[in-house]
């Protein structure tokens, strides 16, 4: 089954093309890894996907349905079901390493007793027990990401989109980071990584989307890619 | 699933407020000072009120009556100027007692009661004092005094004076300062109210707009506009609620400290005395205000973020 599907999604800013004719699915469990330089039209994907920008021409589906159409509700539900990852991680600064990955559930509607089992493991997932009472500012730019996984997947989205996650770590936070979205795959979350970065795209290793200049340029599954 | 909803949301709010602590000081002290100043307004407001009022029941229309008119024919005419609308208050004071209040005033002047008790008969008219409801009434109730035709058999020789003609022009001249003195005192605190409106929206439109990243972050996740919305009208009525609390406090020292002054100015009760006699009407007020213009500013600040 296609969780997320492209077809002829065209999109502009301005005159500049962002996206041209991108067309592609994303299958159940799938992880995808997007690569092109910056402005190639990566971040504008999710920003898509998410329904944070309208589109010029063509559909982009979740689940079928079209993102640009669906309802407030709908929408709303569609970002409940996805979890995302930011290149610059955006904590919410004034809220403890729980209250950050709480807060995702709390705004859900998840209730308390829930929330207490679920925060704690995914804190576990990504290694960062000790550093549950820290601020954002307390912590490391790679501690930060973890949080920011963290929280994405607290409530075991369907999908998550990672846009250059690692854009702002060093080579051992990155590879940590990559694996820790290797293993989230593995539990059956469909994961969209979007990066610039050769060494993550080769240490990923499956299906890679290459964007240049708004368009795919390939779509290789055996990782080939343009870079 | 709605209490915890709304529990999280009062928590939020609570929290954004004491973990943003420094911002928080800055919009309750600018709360604080706005309020303090609408307060004092509203306390200065109390005292021209007093003034103006005290100055409008000195304001009335005297009918003087002829001796030979008795308290029957008098009274029948009281009844009947009872009827008008634009009378408030009559006050019947019969020779008589007109005597008596003379006597008593100048108790202490054996001269002008000497004098008195040189005559045969009482000097002084029954008379009706007429206060009107509105400043501008006087002319009409004089009008009617004049047309009045209750007395069929001869309507004008029981009146022997009306004194709003002699009166007119202080009276009107009085009611012209007392109607400009309301009006300027109404309309310096609704724009103090204003004012301090437009300074909270501001600041607390600052807050927001620092928090615009926060914003944006809750709604990816998929939290709904209430939810991210709710917890800032929380602070701002938070903002409001210990802004008019400090503030009342505050009207204490320094409405007990102008309170002579404004005694020796005005004449009536001081600032101090109103405070006292009106706290819970006055802590009310600003609450409310203080409380409406913080949720109101919140809402206002956020509306730009998520309604898009």
């Amino acid at each position: 089954m296609d969780i997320i599907s492209f077809e002829k999604a065209t999109k502009y800013y301005g005159d500049a093309i962002a996206l041209q004719d991108v067309s592609f699915t994303v299958k159940d469990g799938e992880f995808i890894t997007f690569v092109g330089h910056s402005g190639a039209g990566k971040s504008t994907l999710f920003k898509l996907i998410l329904g944070e920008e309208d589109l010029y021409g063509g559909t982009v589906c979740r689940d079928g349905v079209d993102i640009t159409s669906m309802s407030e509700a709908e929408l709303l539900e569609h970002r409940r079901k996805t979890g995302m990852i930011f290149q610059n991680f955006r904590l919410l600064s004034r809220k403890t390493v729980y209250e950050n990955i709480a807060f995702a559930m709390e705004a859900l509607g998840y209730d308390e007793t829930q929330i207490e089992s679920d925060v704690p493991y995914a804190l576990e997932l990504v290694d960062l027990r000790h550093k549950v009472w820290s601020f954002p500012a307390e912590l490391s730019g790679g501690e930060q990401q973890r949080v920011a996984i963290a929280r994405a997947i607290v409530h075991q989205p369907e999908l998550l989109l990672a846009d250059e996650p690692v854009g702002n770590l060093d080579p051992v936070n990155a590879h940590e980071v990559v694996n820790i979205l290797k293993q989230i795959n593995k539990l059956g979350t469909a994961v969209m990584l979007s990066t610039h970065d050769r060494s993550v795209v080769d240490k990923v290793k499956g299906r890679v989307i290459t964007l240049v200049n708004g368009e795919v340029a390939m779509d290789d599954k055996k990782g080939k890619y343009i870079l | 699933m709605m209490y915890t909803q709304t529990k999280r949301i009062f928590y939020l709010g609570l929290v954004n407020v004491i973990r943003n602590s420094f911002v928080s000081f800055s919009v309750i002290f600018v709360m604080t000072m706005s309020l303090f100043i609408v307060g004092f307004s509203l306390l200065f407001g109390q005292v021209m009120s007093s003034v103006t009022d005290e100055l409008r029941n000195k304001v009335d229309v005297t009918v003087y009556f002829v001796p030979e008119t008795t308290e029957e024919q008098i009274f029948k005419f009281r009844d009947r100027l009872g009827e008008l609308s634009q009378v408030r208050e009559i006050i019947y004071v019969s020779q008589t007692s007109a005597l008596e209040e003379y006597r008593k005033r100048h108790e202490n002047d054996i001269e002008v009661l000497k004098g008195l008790d040189i005559l045969d008969d009482n000097p002084f008219r029954a008379r009706l004092s007429i206060r009107a409801q509105q400043s501008g009434d006087f002319e009409s109730i004089a009008r009617f005094l004049e047309n009045e035709d209750i007395f069929s058999d001869n309507p004008t020789t029981v009146i022997e004076k009306i004194d709003y003609y002699q009166n007119r022009e202080i009276i009107n001249r009085l009611t012209s300062v007392i109607d400009t003195a309301t009006f300027f005192t109404r309309l310096v605190i609704l724009l103090l109210i204003f004012i301090s409106f437009i300074i909270v929206f501001n600041i607390i439109r600052l807050i927001i707009y620092l928090s615009r990243e926060e914003i944006k972050v809750m709604r990816l996740i998929g939290a709904e506009d209430s939810y991210v919305r709710l917890p800032f009208l929380i602070s701002g009525g938070i903002y409001g609620l210990v802004g008019s609390v400090v503030a009342t406090l505050m009207l204490y020292p320094v409405s007990y400290w102008l309170s002579p002054a404004v005694e020796r100015f005005f004449g009536g009760e001081g600032l101090f005395a109103y405070y006292v006699s009106e706290f819970f009407l006055l802590i009310a007020v600003l609450i409310v205000i203080g409380v409406l213009v913080g949720v109101v500013s919140s809402y206002l600040s956020t509306r730009r973020y998520l309604d898009d």
